[in-house]
């Protein structure tokens, strides 16, 4: 802790009082911190919403996984682990949510496309199917597909974040795939269907 | 490697850059437009996955790490406080009212939290963010407040917790080097004071809405940094 610290006296001259004061200064835990936070915030938003497909509860996510963070930052030991580090953390805030019974029910069909207003018909019809055909994946394959795809992680990084062995995140990300596929193929279909 | 684990592994990684993977992918001309294909769905995935973020949203994110972080020092030092009231409390009594001098605490008070919180951020002093005036404009919507004009080129941008509220932090870049503003729209004080120690100098001032400081090394840029920030600075609500 020592070493993380910093101590300084200041004198402070406060009109015509003076007093001795000491101040504790955790100057580098502190930029630590601010230095994850502008690095990763907005990588672990779109995971979040991706975990939950609703902003406000991503954002709470995200809160309270740099709150954790900080309170744990002393484990974090390498650097280049912070990413998979707070991506963990995310996944066991977003596993605490289930656990307090504060399941938020979002219709599937309401999902928002972010940029639709900046699109042409076409465009956000295909971008409308990608996100339908994400947010309808199984749990146990979107994980992986986050990680790999959002998070450019290697299949054995992602076995590590998931603590599961290498063959299993190559079976579901490959399934993963294929589900996705096979959604958007008929969602593909549906559209034409609903345009005739 | 046969051609069903080729495909396999293309779909499960595109950019898999194993040896025998990409030996395979240059086999054959399906072999790399199969891998293409595969890299290009990762890529759409990729575009549809990366959502817009809100703003400000790391900022957001720093204040409520250091409200939780004040709480809990604060939490610590009122147990330490108790404590020596206790203590203090017996000796005070014995003291005649007539030594006691009446004092504008809340004034005294607030410009060593200021000075204090100057010390615990200098972090700030060493950031260059290039701040557009409409970002500034929107922190300070949150407390009501925008700035007609400009100030300066402001280098840091930020909320801060004086005097247990918040109030905005920036840093504006001077030729005499970096002058410290801090907007505190709920600390309300009756008069100016003027704060100087040995590293810095400043003034802590009541404005329309709570006050405001400005702190810098050299005492010729104070004047000037007000002048500006009282010209543009307007309270709405």
């Amino acid at each position: 802790m020592l070493k993380n610290t910093m101590f300084k006296q200041i004198k402070l001259n406060v009109g015509k009082k003076i007093r001795q004061s000491t101040v504790y200064s955790d100057m580098n835990r502190q930029n630590r911190f601010e230095t994850l936070v502008k690095a990763y915030s907005s990588d672990l938003y779109r995971f979040a919403f991706w975990l939950c497909n609703n902003h406000s509860i991503a954002d709470d996510l995200v809160q309270d996984t740099f709150l954790r963070a900080w309170k744990a930052l002393d484990k974090l030991e390498d650097e280049k682990k912070a990413k998979a580090w707070l991506i963990t953390i995310l996944r066991r805030e977003n596993a605490r949510r289930f656990e307090r019974k504060q399941l938020e029910l979002v219709d599937i069909e309401d999902v928002i496309v972010e940029d639709q207003l900046n699109l042409g018909p076409e465009q956000s019809l295909d971008k409308q199917q990608f996100y339908q055909a994400i947010a309808k994946l199984e749990i146990d394959y979107r994980d992986p597909l986050l990680l790999q795809v959002l998070g450019g992680f290697k299949t054995a990084e992602i076995a590590e974040i998931l603590e599961l062995n290498l063959n299993t995140v190559n079976t579901r990300l490959f399934r993963a795939k294929g589900q996705l596929k096979s959604l958007l193929h008929k969602e593909y279909h549906l559209s034409l269907h609903n345009n005739s | 490697m046969d051609d069903l684990e080729f495909r396999k592994r293309a779909i499960i990684d595109p950019d898999d850059q194993s040896a025998d993977f990409l030996e395979k992918v240059n086999q054959s001309r399906s072999n790399q437009r199969f891998a293409a294909e595969q890299r290009a769905f990762n890529h759409q995935l990729t575009d549809t996955l990366n959502i817009k973020t809100p703003e400000n949203l790391a900022e957001r994110i720093i204040l409520a790490q250091q409200l939780s972080e004040y709480k809990s020092t604060r939490r610590t030092n009122q147990r330490k406080w108790f404590i020596s009231a206790i203590a203090a409390s017996f000796f005070a009594l014995a003291i005649s009212f007539t030594l006691w001098v009446p004092a504008n605490v809340n004034g005294t008070q607030l410009t060593a939290q200021v000075i204090s919180h100057y010390y615990q951020d200098t972090h700030a002093l060493n950031v260059h963010m290039n701040v557009a005036k409409n970002n500034i404009d929107t922190m300070l919507a949150s407390y009501g407040g925008r700035l007609n004009g400009p100030i300066g080129k402001v280098a840091f941008l930020g909320h801060c917790i004086v005097g247990g509220h918040t109030g905005v932090h920036m840093v504006v870049q001077s030729r005499q080097g970096p002058v410290t503003i801090l907007i505190l729209p709920s600390e309300s004080i009756n008069h100016a004071y003027k704060l100087h120690d040995q590293q810095l100098t400043g003034v802590l001032y009541p404005s329309k809405k709570g006050s405001i400081a400005i702190l810098a090394e050299h005492a010729e840029v104070i004047s000037s940094t007000r002048q500006r920030l009282d010209s543009s600075l307007n309270w709405i609500i």
